[in-house]
């Protein structure tokens, strides 16, 4: 058995600050040296993602006849870059001992509940839909991982987005549609953890649909029609749940039965009458 | 302290299944939920990762179960974490462009 | 831990748990059809988008996907919910598979190279260039094809050459690809292609994969497989592995094999079955000839009793072959259990590993017979069936023929009969087949690579749809010694330079997938067909057409073969009026449909050893036909999912249950095969002391020049490195993402290794993919290959390992 561990490759500099309390936001004094920025907390909570994706692995891993678990006298990994954090383990040399381990649990903890307010501005709704975008190649492609992942445990998937967690700014939003059991399938990381090197690169003139919203309202006031089609979004509240970027959560959560008040839009809708040639 | 939950996939037969929601109940480890149909969730309490991957596989190979799906996981220890020798060393990582979901 | 805090994420744990338990109520009742593709069987409506079907560009497994277009280009891509193949679901090669039509490097205008550097012509003189050079030595031009080449491209290539030149040095890369599961079937059941189909995945019991990494090369299949775990079904994975991928993750047993030891094995469950009795007499009986290999070996061996295949197979013991392979005496009675068991459904499974062997036949041989020995054949869900990586190799490289020995139907052209048949359907003078097989795709590249003076070298060899300079083993000795070969003449057609067009000497710039019509033939015998949705970029044109034009232009110089014995020229079309529709002019080109004229010339070929094609008018209406597709008294047309199985099959004799009725012995039996055990060409020794394996990626399609192009997958996985297992990293003093050597006897290439990552290797082996053309390493491989199937063996030969320092 064998246990993979990842280098946090989030950009931290990237980030936006969060104005939500986090168990862990007073450690940033612990940060790495090399860490160019200060919020700790992301480390804290990407380790806690890291170990319980190493757990899930675990749990799940290979066979134990299929590998050696001689890691001991593991070669020492070569120096990362100067923007990246460290792996796990020069964490541990650097303090991170000393930082409490934050959970999986804890993070769910976070999530809001039900009635508290939400605040939407166009603005973070704007950025919730580039946020979105991103990590497409056009709208209705699989989104792209934008993480590292266990190249071998696809399985340990489930530990976040089976029920959506929120980490900061950070979403990682549950799945939208029924599970399979392949996620890496269709679902592959932004950048590789492997090896890379310089590769050929040659630019891509694909220009891919974007997003067909946004829904139109009857009257002011009235709920908007579902300004998208629903193909491979089955639950609503995937994107517009609790557990979902701030921009496009709903703001009314606790109403569980979308398709009540917003109806398909006609022009969007899913008939489609038969197959041209 | 590592707890962590499944969901068993039930065989068909209620016999079976029966005997499967009976060896869990058995076990102080695991909390058994409702099931769903023949889908039923279960909370391990285990002592550490070893311990867990233990039970994981003692469930696994409960006669007549189907699929076990990992549903949550909490790892949590009131020491800091020793095994950090355990892990593997990674690669450099280039800096993701992205974030988001 | 506080009480209260274990407490409080015990119910957080439970709470996720029934939520995802509750996720899949559907799994409380009995699975009942096919589950329904999240979104519902609709495609979406998007403003300004029309949808329209195609199948995938890349693999064998023939997903549909609908293609969206707007303002004539290609906008967004889906899986096409009426397709039985991927009911609604792609991988993510497919989700990106518009991409590969809009790098920026596109090929846009024909080039010819003019004191060493490559300078824009116009068609007219490129066509001209290559006719000419046919015209002035036909008989050392060769044609290089593909498995990528669509039924019409590779019938008019074939025909071009076999019916025109009079010249069969026609070869597709699907030689590197899938040969020995042809003369696998051949020489099993007396015809080629899987007699079943991708329905096996849906009932089979157990799956058993002989050194198939299914996870990763064919990923919709694999979830069609395991996700029916979710749905409350048992299915049992065992993964017969030369190392641990993202398929043995998912898999019940794991177990790791030695290279080459797939054929111990194999004798080793039919020693099983003979020892336990547990064999199955009646269908033997009824159904199989024992067969051995001879002396020398051959492709269809002799007759054996059953003594002798008892006495044959007696040899491989459970303790002998857990020496030979590497698995436990355990494992090995696991794999004896299981299929002495007649109540499961084992469904085997194979691609590469199986088929890049220097054992190839041999190996798909021994597959096929312990599942006809133990009985495990001919039931939905039980038997055996290989999986193809290109898109029509099936369809196009085996249907029409585009094989040096090969003609259109499963015909010879060392057969006389078969000559006679295919000159009579082309109304081509008696006597003008060659009869000689050409060159096989090893033979023609060594004589390509030959000087001209050598004995039947090939000086002018065009290349369409492939890319040899990367995928050829040996690169050294089979492609890079053109270089040094001034006479040499290489004409590529092709959508981005490639490390193949690097040498070339004409480029071609060619219509890609939807830029076209097409049809393709996947690995289940289902023959697709779509219509162009967009314009190709710049001046690039069909690669039919390509041929059709180069053929018009012969006619024109005078080369006779372009003419058949009316006089009329061999791809002539006449429009309704009986008026010559000039084809060979690019700007008549669309007035009719060529693909539908070829097409269906072509299908009066399929008939000959029952292997029906679909009229094209049916394929435009379905999602795929599986041949034969047999029109029945109301005038519609059904397909066939199990060849030979009585029920399924119209040409079985009812009453018979199975009959395989093209069997060699000519009495409906297949043959049940004994070949031994043989070691491999080359094996690990004090000087190169690793097993070097090759293969592919989830991200990356083969050669890579198209998925390279798509910056989602290329990002993902930017380059080739080697997969080496801890312990001998350790040894070597190499870490994680440093740099190695690799040499080889052939050649040597540095990379990047990778340590825990996909995959792992066992110990004394190592991984590289082959898909990155900035490391080629196939400069390292062997190009030893079986000596019936003529397939190249890429996934074994002996390296040393150097940390570079």
């Amino acid at each position: 058995m064998r246990r993979t561990d990842y280098e946090n490759n989030l950009r931290i500099d990237e980030m936006k600050s969060t104005n939500r309390s986090s168990p862990s936001s007073n450690d940033s004094s612990d940060a790495p040296a090399n860490v160019t920025t200060k919020p700790s907390r992301w480390i804290t909570f990407v380790c806690a993602c890291i170990m319980g994706l190493a757990f899930v692995g675990f749990l799940l891993g290979i066979r134990p006849q299929s590998t050696p678990p001689s890691v001991s006298k593991a070669p020492e990994m070569a120096d990362s870059t100067a923007a990246t954090v460290k792996d796990y383990r020069s964490l541990g040399k650097t303090g991170a001992s000393r930082i409490p381990v934050s959970l999986i649990s804890e993070l769910k903890f976070l999530k809001p509940d039900l009635f508290s307010k939400v605040d939407r501005t166009d603005e973070m709704k704007a950025d919730a839909l580039a946020d979105r975008a991103k990590v497409r190649a056009y709208d209705g492609a699989p989104p792209m991982v934008p993480h590292p992942i266990d190249q071998q445990s696809a399985a340990s998937c489930l530990a976040c987005h089976a029920q959506g967690i929120v980490i900061g700014q950070r979403v990682a939003t549950r799945i939208s549609h029924p599970h399979y059991t392949s996620c890496t399938q269709c679902h592959i990381e932004t950048s590789t953890s492997g090896p890379n090197e310089p590769a050929l690169v040659v630019e891509n003139e694909f220009a891919g649909i974007d997003r067909s919203g946004p829904g139109v309202r009857a009257l002011v006031g009235s709920p908007p029609v579902i300004p998208h089609t629903t193909w491979m979004r089955t639950d609503c509240l995937s994107c517009h749940g609790l557990v979902a970027r701030a921009g496009i959560r709903t703001t009314h959560p606790w109403l569980s039965n979308c398709q009540q008040c917003h109806a398909p839009s006609a022009e969007l809708d899913q008939k489609y009458a038969s197959i041209p040639h | 302290m590592w707890i962590s939950s499944f969901v068993v996939t039930l065989p068909e037969s209620s016999e079976a299944s029966a005997s499967i929601q009976n060896a869990l109940a058995a076990m102080p480890v695991f909390e058994v939920g409702v099931a769903q149909g023949r889908r039923l969730p279960v909370v391990l309490q285990a002592d550490d990762g070893q311990d867990a991957r233990h039970w994981h596989e003692w469930v696994t190979e409960l006669p007549g179960v189907v699929h076990v799906e990992v549903a949550f996981v909490s790892f949590e220890s009131e020491s800091s974490e020793s095994g950090n020798d355990e892990f593997s060393p990674a690669l450099p990582i280039v800096a993701s462009q992205d974030r988001g979901v | 831990m506080t009480h209260d805090r274990r407490a409080f994420i015990k119910s957080t744990a439970m709470a996720a748990a029934t939520s995802l338990a509750a996720k899949h109520t559907f799994a409380a009742d009995p699975p009942s059809g096919p589950p329904v593709p999240p979104g519902g069987n609709e495609l979406p409506q998007v403003p300004g988008v029309v949808w329209n079907k195609a199948p995938c560009r890349f693999c064998g497994t023939g997903c549909h996907v609908q293609v969206g277009v707007k303002d004539g280009r290609v906008v967004a891509v889906t899986g096409d919910r009426q397709a039985e193949v991927n009911k609604g679901l792609l991988c993510v090669k497919g989700y990106h598979t518009g991409m590969i039509l809009y790098g920026q490097d596109r090929l846009r205008t024909p080039m010819l190279r003019k004191n060493g550097q490559l300078v824009p012509i116009s068609w007219e003189e490129a066509i001209n260039v290559i006719a000419e050079r046919i015209n002035a030595s036909p008989e050392t031009f060769a044609f290089y094809g593909s498995g990528q080449w669509t039924i019409p491209e590779g019938y008019a290539a074939n025909k071009f050459m076999k019916g025109g030149l009079a010249n069969n040095h026609i070869e597709p890369n699907a030689r590197l690809c899938m040969a020995s599961a042809v003369t696998g079937y051949i020489s099993t059941y007396g015809v080629d292609e899987p007699y079943n189909c991708f329905d096996d995945l849906d009932h089979c019991d157990v799956l058993l994969l002989w050194g198939n990494n299914f996870a990763e090369m064919h990923p919709v299949l694999f979830s069609r497989v395991v996700d029916r775990r979710l749905r409350g079904e048992k299915v049992t994975l065992i993964d017969l592995t030369t190392r641990t991928t993202r398929t043995s993750q998912q898999s019940d047993h794991v177990m790791l094999m030695q290279p080459q030891s797939d054929l111990a094995i194999a004798n080793c469950i039919a020693n099983q079955l003979i020892e336990r009795n547990a064999w199955d007499k009646e269908f033997v009986t009824k159904h199989c000839n024992f067969r051995g290999p001879g002396s020398p070996q051959t492709l269809m061996g002799e007759p054996i009793s059953l003594e002798q295949y008892q006495s044959s197979v007696a040899d491989y013991t459970v303790e002998k072959v857990a020496q030979i392979s590497g698995l436990s005496v355990e494992q090995l009675r696991l794999l004896g259990d299981v299929f002495a068991d007649k109540n499961k459904k084992i469904t085997s499974l194979w691609c590469m590993g199986m088929n890049q062997h220097t054992q190839g036949t041999a190996i798909n041989n021994l597959v096929h017979a312990i599942h006809l020995l133990s009985g495990h054949w001919g039931k939905i869900g039980d038997g055996p069936q290989s999986l193809t990586g290109q898109p029509s190799a099936c369809g196009t490289v085996r249907e029409t023929g585009t094989l040096a020995h090969a003609l259109p139907g499963d015909l010879r052209v060392d057969d006389e009969k078969g000559r006679h048949i295919t000159e009579d359907i082309w109304k081509l003078p008696p006597g003008r087949i060659n009869p000689k097989p050409g060159y096989h795709t090893v033979q023609l590249w060594e004589k390509f690579c030959s000087p001209s003076s050598a004995e039947g070298a090939i000086n002018t060899i065009w290349v369409q749809v492939t890319n040899p300079g990367q995928s050829l083993p040996n690169l050294s000795k089979l492609f890079d010694k053109k270089a040094e070969l001034a006479d040499k003449f290489l004409i590529v057609s092709d959508v981005y330079p490639t490390a193949t067009t690097a040498l070339a000497d004409l480029v071609l710039p060619s219509a890609l997938w939807v830029e076209k019509n097409g049809m393709f033939g996947n690995s289940e015998r289902r023959t697709q067909q779509w219509f162009r949705m967009v314009e190709p970029p710049g001046e690039a044109r069909d690669d039919c057409w390509q041929i059709l034009a180069v053929a018009h232009r012969l006619l024109e110089l005078g080369h006779a073969g372009m003419k058949d014995r009316d006089g009329q020229f061999i791809f002539q079309q006449l429009d309704e009026n009986t008026q010559q529709v000039p084809v060979w002019d690019w700007s008549q080109y669309y007035r009719i449909n060529v693909d539908e004229r070829l097409y269906e010339e072509y299908r009066a070929f399929s008939n000959i050893k029952h292997k029906h094609l679909a009229p094209y008018s049916e394929l435009v209406k379905s999602r795929g036909l599986r041949w034969p597709v047999v029109e029945q008294a109301d005038g519609t047309y059904q397909e066939t999912r199990y060849r030979f199985v009585e029920g399924s099959d119209p040409f079985v004799k009812p009453g018979s249950g199975f009959q395989f009725y093209h069997s060699v012995t000519k009495d409906d039996k297949a043959f049940l095969w004994f070949r031994p055990y043989v070691p491999p060409p080359e094996m690990p020794d004090s000087e190169y002391p690793f097993w070097l394996d090759t293969g592919r990626v989830l991200e990356h399609w083969h050669t890579g020049t198209m998925t390279m192009r798509v910056p989602q997958l290329r990002r993902a996985m930017p380059t080739a490195y080697v997969e080496i297992n801890r312990e001998d990293a350790t040894a070597l003093g190499v870490r994680n993402g440093e740099r190695v050597k690799l040499t080889t006897r052939r050649g040597e290439l540095t990379l990047v290794a990778w340590v825990d990552g996909r995959a792992s290797c066992p110990p004394g082996h190592v991984f590289v993919p082959f898909f990155d053309e900035q490391k080629l390493i196939n400069l390292l491989t062997l190009e030893a290959h079986c000596p019936f199937s003529k397939e190249p063996d890429y996934k074994k030969c002996a390296v040393r390992i150097t940390k570079i320092t």
